[in-house]
C-alpha cells in the first residue's frame, strides 16, 4: 500500500543549532537530517553553518568538515571521494546526487542534506540498501554462458562492446531508484531504475547465452512494468546514465521476444 | 542489527524538488483519471438519449449550467494534455527521445500544446 | 505482503528483528504471484492508438455541432457512421480507461483489495458501456 505521508514516528522534527556564523568569512548554513538508533529521539533537522572560505569545493568536504569540527557524531558514508564508488549518494537540495561530486557554489544559501528517499535509515545520512542489492542479486549479474566453446577469452566485436557503453558504468549509488515514485510505493516488488539498467547490461551483451530467459523472468507486471516513464531517474543519475533508455529497450525487446 | 529500535523511513514525496518529469507524469495519471470519469459521464449522456427527450433535455441543462460548463472545459484540457503526453509516450516506446534534453524540450512541447488546443476548444464549447 | 520478499517499508518501520538470511530473500523468477506485464503494456499502448482518431473526432463534432436539442442531437447519432463512431470510441475507451484504472490501483493499493477493485471497475464498466450501446442502437 502507498503511503504518501510519512509514518509520524519518521516525520522530522526541528533539531538543535550546532553553531552560530560568528567569524566567518563566507558561511554557507546547513539543514542536516539526524537520526541514531541510540536514542529515543524522533528524526530531526539540525542546522549549522560551515565556513566555505576554509572548505573544500564540495559537499562532501563540509560534511567531513562539520564531522571533524562542529559535530563528530554526524554519520554518513564515503570512500572514494572522486564520483566512483557511489558510497556519499545522498539527497542534496532535493535531488539525488553524489556528495563529492556536488559543488557547493552550484547551491544556494541553505544545503539541505537528506539520506536518499523512503529508505530505511540506519543513522542520520546512512539509509539501508540491502533490499536494493538483494534485487540487484536476483537479477543475477554475471555472464551466463554455460558451453565453454575454447581454452581462450571469449571475443567481442568493437560494436558489440560499444552496446555497454552507457551501462558498465553504472556504480550502483542508488539515486536513481530513490528518485524514482513508483520505487517509492512499490519497491517491494519492483526492480527499479538502477536494478534494471543492471539487467539490461547482460541483456545487451553479445556473449550472454541468456537473453531470452532474462527477458522472459522481467516479463513481469511489478518486477519491470511498474516503470511509467517518469524519467526522475535519468534525472537523477550522476554518471549521466540513462535508465529509462535502458527500461525502455528491455520493453521492446520482450515485445520482440515475445511475438 | 543489535539495536531493536524501530528505522524510520526517510522523507521523500515531503523533500524531493519537484521537477517537470515527475510532475508531468503525474498530471498524465490524474487527466486519466478525470478522463476515465468523463467517460462514464459520455456513456450516461449516451444512455440519457436512448432514455427520451425529456430526461436528455435535464442532461442537456446541467450540461450547460456554470458546473457542466466547467467540467466541459476541464475536460477538454485533461483530454487535450493525456492526448499530447500519450503521444510523447509513444515516441519512447518506439525508442525516441529518451536523452533528458528532449525529455525536457517534448514536456514543454505538450504542455505548450496542450494548454493552446485546450484553450481554443473551451472557447469554442462556451 | 508477498510471498518471498519479507521486507516492507510500508509500516511504521523495516524488520530489524529478522535473521539476516531471511532479510535478504528477494526472487523475482519465483514469487508466486508473478503475473506478465507485455500484454496489458500492448493492450495499453493500442487502444490509446485506437482512441486517438475517434476521441478526435467525437470533440470536433461536438465543437461543430450546431444545436444540443434532442431534434438535432438523436438524428445526429442515428447515422450509422456515427453509431458506430460512438461504439468504437466508447468501447476503446473502456478498454483504455479500466488498464489505467488498474496501474493506479496496483501502484497505490494492496491486496487482497487490489483484485476486488480492479474486478469491480471492470464490472462497473462493462456494465455501463453494454447500457450506451443498446441507448445507440435504440435510438
Amino acid at each position: 500500500m502507498a503511503e504518501f505521508r510519512l509514518p509520524k514516528s519518521s516525520r522530522p522534527q526541528k533539531g538543535a543549532r550546532l553553531n552560530s556564523d560568528l567569524g566567518m568569512k563566507s558561511p554557507r548554513r546547513f539543514e542536516i537530517y539526524r537520526w541514531s538508533p541510540d536514542s529515543d529521539d524522533p528524526p530531526k533537522i539540525d542546522e549549522l553553518y560551515v565556513d566555505l572560505a576554509t572548505c573544500g569545493p564540495m559537499v562532501l568536504d563540509a560534511i567531513i568538515k562539520i564531522k571533524n569540527e562542529i559535530d563528530s557524531s554526524l554519520t554518513f558514508r564515503r570512500s572514494c571521494r572522486e564520483g566512483i564508488c557511489g558510497s556519499c549518494a545522498m539527497n542534496i537540495n532535493g535531488v539525488n546526487t553524489l556528495a563529492c561530486t556536488q559543488p557547493l557554489d552550484d547551491l544556494g544559501d541553505v544545503v539541505r542534506l537528506y539520506p536518499l528517499p523512503h529508505m530505511p535509515v540506519i543513522k542520520d545520512l546512512v539509509p539501508d540498501l540491502s533490499h536494493f542489492f538483494e534485487q540487484h542479486r536476483s537479477i543475477e549479474p554475471w555472464l551466463k554462458a554455460p558451453e565453454i566453446v575454447s581454452d581462450t577469452e571469449r571475443l567481442q566485436s568493437p560494436e558489440d562492446r560499444e552496446k555497454l557503453d552507457g551501462l558498465y558504468e553504472c556504480i550502483l549509488c542508488a539515486c536513481c531508484s530513490t528518485s524514482c515514485p513508483s520505487y517509492w510505493w512499490n519497491s517491494d516488488r519492483y526492480l527499479g531504475p538502477a536494478n534494471l539498467l543492471q539487467a539490461y547490461r547482460w541483456i545487451a551483451d553479445s556473449r550472454d547465452e541468456e537473453t531470452s530467459s532474462r527477458l522472459e523472468s522481467l516479463n513481469d507486471s511489478f518486477s519491470l512494468y511498474r516503470c511509467h516513464t517518469i524519467m526522475n531517474c535519468t534525472n537523477a543519475c550522476p554518471k549521466g546514465l540513462n535508465p529509462g533508455k535502458a527500461i525502455g529497450e528491455i520493453k521492446s525487446m520482450i515485445a520482440k521476444n515475445e511475438s | 542489527m543489535t539495536n531493536s529500535r524501530p528505522r524510520p523511513i526517510s522523507p521523500h514525496l515531503q523533500i524531493y524538488r519537484p521537477q517537470l518529469t515527475a510532475v508531468l507524469s503525474s498530471l498524465h495519471r490524474l487527466s486519466g483519471l478525470f478522463l476515465s470519469a468523463a467517460a462514464v459521464g459520455l456513456a450516461g449522456w449516451v444512455i440519457t438519449l436512448g432514455l427520451g427527450e425529456s430526461i436528455f433535455a435535464s442532461a442537456q441543462q446541467f450540461l450547460s449550467s456554470g458546473y457542466g460548463a466547467g467540467l466541459i472545459a476541464l475536460g477538454l484540457f485533461g483530454f487535450f494534455y493525456h492526448l499530447a503526453n500519450g503521444l510523447r509516450h509513444l515516441c519512447w516506446d518506439w525508442g525516441y527521445g529518451y536523452d533528458i534534453k528532449n525529455v525536457y524540450r517534448s514536456g514543454w512541447m505538450v504542455v505548450a500544446c496542450s494548454l493552446t488546443a485546450g484553450t481554443a476548444a473551451a472557447l469554442i464549447s462556451l | 505482503m508477498d510471498g518471498r520478499c519479507v521486507l516492507s517499508y510500508g509500516g511504521d518501520c523495516c524488520r530489524p528483528d529478522l535473521a539476516l538470511n531471511d532479510y535478504l530473500d528477494f526472487d523475482i523468477v519465483n514469487r508466486p504471484s508473478r503475473e506478465p506485464g507485455l500484454q496489458h503494456w500492448r493492450w495499453q499502448r493500442g487502444s490509446a492508438i485506437a482512441l486517438t482518431p475517434f476521441g478526435l473526432w467525437f470533440i470536433f463534432q461536438m465543437l461543430l455541432m450546431p444545436d444540443f436539442d434532442y431534434q438535432t442531437i438523436a438524428p445526429w447519432l442515428a447515422t450509422t457512421f456515427n453509431s458506430f463512431a460512438m461504439t468504437v470510441l466508447l468501447t476503446t475507451l473502456l478498454v483504455h480507461s479500466l488498464l489505467g484504472l488498474q496501474v493506479v490501483i496496483e501502484d497505490y493499493i494492496a491486496n487482497p483489495l487490489q483484485r476486488a477493485l480492479i474486478r469491480i471497475t471492470r464490472f462497473i464498466g462493462i456494465a455501463i458501456l453494454v447500457a450506451a450501446i443498446i441507448s445507440i442502437f435504440a435510438i
